[in-house]
């Protein structure tokens, strides 16, 4: 067995439906590994499948988690199975699902006893601290609101020391302040654990946020798999995401001493002013000294809409974030109004969405410099 | 009460042990049972269902009839029952327990069995993704979440077994202290025409289903159910 699938999840999946075909295969390391495509492409599938929910449906294919097998079926012949309970899985679900008879407090014991590695306090009590869940320990599920009680959730699956962590589309049932909370809480929660996170989504800000490695799926399949920034950068992702085609750089955080009320962001040579409003809560809250995060490297989405090309450095214009890179390639459909390039900028990619009559009267092709006007950005993690 | 006889006294006191035997018995039989049925999705379900449901709609005396052939000396089963040195169960304490277990099965199991079919099958995945193994899951989340199914079942059993006549009028005949129940108890008052007497065991009878029928009720309506709450919240 290579050396990724004993310290990840290597897994395959063939499993006939009446709708479509479940066939996949997948190698994923520790880190987060988000799971990303239209509703009934398979996400959910996947997710049930690696924890074991059902038992007695006709799966053929393999689990193994850092070289331990879960289960293992070829069609037609006896099958290796690990029941859901013998699992070492922490699995969020969509809606929050907490057990409905039990405090706060006794849910997360109820974790704690049943997890299959001995727990220490410590773990416990710098969790709750973490979630900011201490106010919440006595109250009944059906007392939380939605970001609370996912808050809980998470909390869960943690302290029963996963190996696998799963997650179905954790935030989808929250409120955009609890969405942004929550996801600041899961990035500090997710560096502090070295296991295979598979999170499965359809919003690319929690990509762009939380992604290492990016699968999507359609119809099943695996259409596109690997590093989250290469395939986010893959014009041909790209192009099915359509107007919401966007890529992550990362970049580092200078400074914001200027009168303007911007703050300064280095993207490799290149210095953007972007307005404080884009940084992520977490940042934003310490905005009185903000030269405590100088030198922080932070992820810039950058949303293929929001950029234009030019070929000279515009004189006198109100967009003054300007990055000189080389096309790198280009993806035409005469059927479609707009185009998509995507520009090097010192080693990183950016996508440009432009009109194919624009694209046509600068006579872009590959290869040749031009400069990236960025009108704005959401700066995460 | 100080108009209850020595015999009257008798006859509420085997009442509410025949009761509270038969209740006790029912709920260990019936909440595994119902629990099966919740899960089952064997062929077997819908014969045992109408199994189970059968006391319900069968007139009494047609089920102690049967009791009396089966139970007789006579029958295969009291053959057995002989070889094996187990005297009869006719006329017997034992004999009206076992019967009304029988009788007030489809009390007992129906509000269980509703109960446990109304936990979301989200809850039990949860649990199972948590670690926790199906005996685990059925003591630590199934029985928890139906205990007001399982605590109505208990009465709606209690209050059937004290109300039961017919079945022990034909296997359990009028020994006293041994088979000699209320309602027999009453039945022999209006035969001897002794209607004061009789009006008040009665009267004793309706009140107090009434009150454990209330209390039931508003306990239920209270939403004694956490399960009904977190779906309503939803």
């Amino acid at each position: 067995m290579s050396a990724s699938a004993n310290t990840g999840l290597s897994t395959s999946l063939i499993w006939p439906r009446k709708s479509f075909d479940v066939d996949i295969q997948l190698t994923l390391p520790a880190g987060v590994n988000v799971l990303f495509g239209p509703s009934g492409s398979g996400k959910t599938t996947i997710l049930r499948y690696l924890a074991g929910l059902d038992r007695d449906a006709n799966y053929a294919g393999e689990i193994y988690v850092n070289g331990e097998c879960w289960f293992k079926a070829i069609t037609g012949h006896k099958k290796y199975q690990l029941d859901c309970h013998k699992r070492s899985i922490g699995y969020v679900f969509q809606t929050p699902s907490l057990l409905p008879h039990l405090t706060v407090k006794q849910n997360l014991v109820y974790a704690i006893k049943r997890s299959k590695v001995s727990q220490s306090l410590v773990t416990f009590e710098s969790l709750i601290a973490l979630l900011k869940l201490a106010p919440l320990l006595h109250h009944m599920p059906h007392q939380l609101s939605g970001g609370e009680a996912q808050r809980v959730s998470l909390a869960r699956a943690f302290l029963i020391k996963p190996k696998l962590l799963l997650l179905d589309e954790p935030l989808s049932a929250l409120d955009v302040l609890h969405k942004q909370e929550l996801l600041d809480f899961m990035v500090s929660l997710f560096a502090t654990i070295n296991i295979p996170v598979i999170y499965v989504t359809h919003s690319l800000e929690e990509v762009a946020r939380l992604a290492q490695t990016l699968t999507i799926l359609e119809n099943g399949k695996v259409k596109y798999s690997g590093e989250a920034q290469h395939v986010l950068s893959n014009l041909a992702v790209a192009a099915t995401l359509g107007r919401d085609a966007c890529v992550y750089v990362e970049a580092i955080i200078c400074d914001d001493e200027n009168p303007w009320c911007l703050i300064k962001v280095a993207l490799g040579d290149a210095q953007l002013y972007f307005p404080r409003s884009v940084l992520p809560q977490r940042l934003a809250q310490h905005n009185t000294a903000l030269r405590h995060f100088k030198n922080t490297p932070v992820r810039l989405k950058i949303n293929a809409s929001d950029v234009s090309l030019a070929r000279q450095i515009p004189q006198q214009s109100s967009i003054q974030n300007c990055i000189e890179g080389v096309i790198d390639c280009v993806w035409l459909d005469e059927l479609d109004a707009y185009c998509l390039v995507s520009v090097d900028v010192g080693g990183q990619v950016i996508i440009v969405r432009i009109t194919r009559k624009s694209f046509s009267e600068l006579a872009l092709v590959c290869g040749m410099t031009v400069f990236v006007l960025i009108k704005s950005v959401v700066i995460t993690g | 009460m100080l108009s209850l006889s020595a015999d009257d006294w008798a006859a509420v006191v085997l009442t509410i042990k025949l009761a509270s035997t038969v209740t006790g018995i029912l709920i260990v039989v019936s909440t595994p049972l119902a629990w099966w049925l919740v899960q089952t999705q064997s062929w077997f379900k819908a014969p045992i269902v109408a199994l189970v449901a059968m006391p319900a709609i069968l007139p009494p005396t047609v089920l102690g009839f049967y009791f009396l052939v089966l139970l007789s000396p006579s029958s295969w089963l009291g053959h057995v029952l002989t070889a094996v040195h187990i005297p009869s169960l006719l006329f017997s304490f034992t004999g009206l327990v076992v019967a009304s277990v029988i009788y007030s099965l489809p009390f007992v199991v129906q509000p269980i069995y509703l109960a446990m079919k109304g936990i979301p099958k989200a809850t039990l995945e949860v649990a199972a993704t948590i670690g926790a193994s199906p005996t685990d899951r059925f003591f630590s989340i199934v029985l928890p979440l139906s205990r007001p199914g399982i605590i109505a079942a208990a009465v709606l059993g209690f209050i059937h077994t004290v109300g039961e006549f017919g079945v022990v009028l034909m296997i359990g005949g009028n020994i006293p202290q041994q088979t000699k129940v209320l309602s027999i108890q009453i039945y022999d008052h209006v035969e001897a025409l002794n209607y004061e007497a009789a009006h008040v065991l009665s009267g004793s009878l309706v009140l107090f289903s009434f009150v454990v029928l209330l209390v039931l009720y508003s306990v239920l309506w209270r939403g004694a159910n956490p399960n009904t709450i977190e779906r309503r919240s939803r």
